[in-house]
């Protein structure tokens, strides 16, 4: 049993960034957090994220409940035409949900959340790191998607690059290191992606600056903040691999 | 075919978008069987081509598969090794109907009685060494893995879902639970509409999903006991107690364990060869080398075979192998979990 209460700008950032992936996501709460972690059906795309009791306005959390909800639900309370700047999640009774917006109630009934299996965390080794500007990374992806359903992340000690390769077409965005963040690499590394996961992953990075680990055919992460630095969204996508 | 374990077996419906993304082993003499069965002209004649040679088992089989990867479905087909002396009983009956069913549908036509010609040509479908081989060179050709079973296909595919590299085994086989079968689903080879035999009605058919840890812990037993339970109803090695149907058997090895108490208990005969077959089910003969690998389509291939030897239409198998293409396609996306 809890209640909390967290701007809705927080809370549209973690539905916005979950549903690309999946319909239903089982949440933890905890006393001094909220975590969930889903992975799409194909197995293809991966979200991992936290946020911690400082994020939100009000937190009354005294002990572990796990929730299952339909983020569709959640969503339509946030197409809204509202302009609350909090919402307050209630949980009392079991199986169901209150959420406040301003003088507006929803009861919400929740999943079963032992139909949910938890999702395990592949282990990954990825020894590139970049940070770039999200508005860099998202201008790429908006020229990629013109001409291709995929693009390549590739990147050496010198930059880092998009690309995409179209049947007619190709799209190169060159990034140096001057440019970026910061860059860790010691060698070239280069894997391909569905655009189609990857241009949602992007589009929902709310922060200045992502945080990107590149590996040679290998998964990406992607990581940004949340909520100020009280929160964290860790993305997961597997790669195409270029004829087998 | 096998035990009948449909009373205890709690299937649940599903539809075959459910496995799209899945891998599923696929006993390929059972469904190779059933297209030979189904795929069938109103009075009982198999499909064939210009040579009169049978073509219903690879057009079931193109045309199904097609389907299956249409969904991200990957499918891995097993095959029939050499069965094990005590299935010989068995086989030797079944052949026996078929020679039956075959005078019987003649006689049918000769009679003009299209319902009954139908209903016996089924019965005399042959999975003949040819025609396996026909389905696996098509299959190599269409770029989908097959596996050739020591023993038991359905034996050997239990075992591949039982190691986790298929999430699920396909046969109408409820033999498959007794060799251990975490998850079996049925009616992949014909959805929609089917004909009931011999009737004017038809019935709609689903996919079907059976979890093994369910059927068991549902009816509080062990797989050993359901094993038990099956050689008590007879299964292909051996005859069976006559009046043991499911539910006494469910209910015997509930009551009395294994078979051996039961005898003790004066409550059923001692079993022949009750320790083999156990051993059969239990311990089968099977393999760990395996290689599941999905190929491109060999196009060129597979229109040679199909449309330049047995004349089907280029279109239709081109139709077909938009599929496979899309499939390989795809597979070029990896899963997070393959790292």
């Amino acid at each position: 049993m809890f209640q909390v209460t967290i701007k809705t700008d927080y809370l549209r950032n973690i539905v916005d960034a979950t549903s690309i992936l999946v319909d239903e996501i089982k949440l933890h709460f905890t006393p001094d957090q909220v975590y969930a972690r889903a992975v799409d059906p194909a197995h293809v795309g991966m979200v991992d994220f936290k946020l911690k009791s400082e994020a939100f306005e009000e937190y009354d959390v005294k002990e572990d409940v796990d929730l299952a909800v339909d983020l569709d639900k959640l969503k339509s309370m946030l197409k809204l035409p509202s302009t609350e700047e909090v919402i307050s999640l209630i949980y009392e009774e079991e199986g169901q949900l209150v959420v406040h917006m301003g003088n507006l109630t929803r009861h919400m009934s929740l999943l079963d959340t032992a139909d949910m299996a938890d999702t395990k965390i592949p282990s990954l080794e990825l020894s590139t790191e970049i940070v770039v500007k999200t508005a860099e990374v998202y201008k790429g992806v908006k020229a990629s998607e013109a001409v291709s359903d995929h693009i390549a992340l590739s990147a050496n000690p010198e930059g880092f690059e998009l690309t995409a390769q179209g049947d007619t077409d190709t799209v190169s965005l060159h990034i140096s290191k001057d440019q970026l963040v910061s860059l860790k690499c010691k060698e070239q590394v280069r894997s391909l992606f569905s655009l189609d996961y990857f241009s949602d992953m992007v589009k929902s990075v709310k922060s200045e600056s992502l945080k990107i680990y590149l590996g040679n055919d290998y998964p990406v992460k992607m990581l940004f903040e949340l909520a100020g630095d009280h929160g964290e969204v860790a993305y997961l996508l597997a790669p195409r691999i270029e004829s087998e | 075919m096998g035990v009948n374990l449909r009373p205890l077996a709690m299937p649940r419906e599903i539809s075959l978008e459910d496995l799209g993304h899945k891998t599923i082993a696929i006993d390929a003499h059972n469904i190779l069987h059933q297209f030979l069965s189904i795929i069938r002209q109103r009075d009982g004649t198999p499909l064939k081509d210009a040579q009169g040679r049978v073509t219903s088992h690879i057009t079931g089989l193109l045309h199904r598969t097609a389907n299956l990867v249409e969904l991200g479905i990957k499918p891995v087909y097993v095959f029939d090794g050499t069965p094990h002396p005590l299935k010989m009983a068995t086989l030797t009956s079944r052949r026996e109907i078929k020679e039956k069913a075959r005078d019987a549908w003649q006689q049918a036509l000769a009679e003009g009685d299209l319902e009954e010609a139908r209903k016996y040509a089924q019965q005399t479908s042959v999975l003949s060494p040819e025609r396996v081989q026909e389905a696996q060179n098509l299959l190599t050709a269409l770029g989908i893995p097959h596996v050739e079973a020591p023993g038991e296909g359905e034996a050997q595919a239990s075992h591949m879902n039982r190691r986790g590299d298929v999430d699920c085994t396909g046969s109408q086989d409820f033999d498959c639970l007794l060799f251990g079968a975490p998850v079996l689903v049925r009616n992949i080879a014909v959805t929609g509409k089917r004909k009931m035999p011999g009737r004017q009605k038809w019935v709609q058919v689903s996919p079907e999903r059976i979890s093994l840890e369910e059927v068991l812990s549902s009816h509080g037993i062990r797989r050993e006991q359901l094993v038990d339970m099956a050689i008590l109803m007879g299964t292909d090695f051996n005859e069976g107690v006559k009046g043991i149907g499911p539910k006494t058997a469910l209910k015997l090895v509930q009551e009395h364990d294994s078979v051996e108490e039961m005898v003790e208990a004066g409550v059923a005969p001692a079993m022949e060869h009750l320790d083999e077959i156990r051993r059969i089910f239990l311990e089968p003969r099977v393999t760990d080398d395996y290689e599941l690998r999905w190929r491109p389509a060999d196009e060129e291939a597979v229109l040679d075979f199909l449309s330049g030897e047995h004349q089907f239409s280029r279109d239709r198998v081109q139709g077909a192998l938009e599929k496979f293409r899309k499939f390989a396609e795809g597979r070029g996306q990896k899963e997070l979990f393959d790292f």
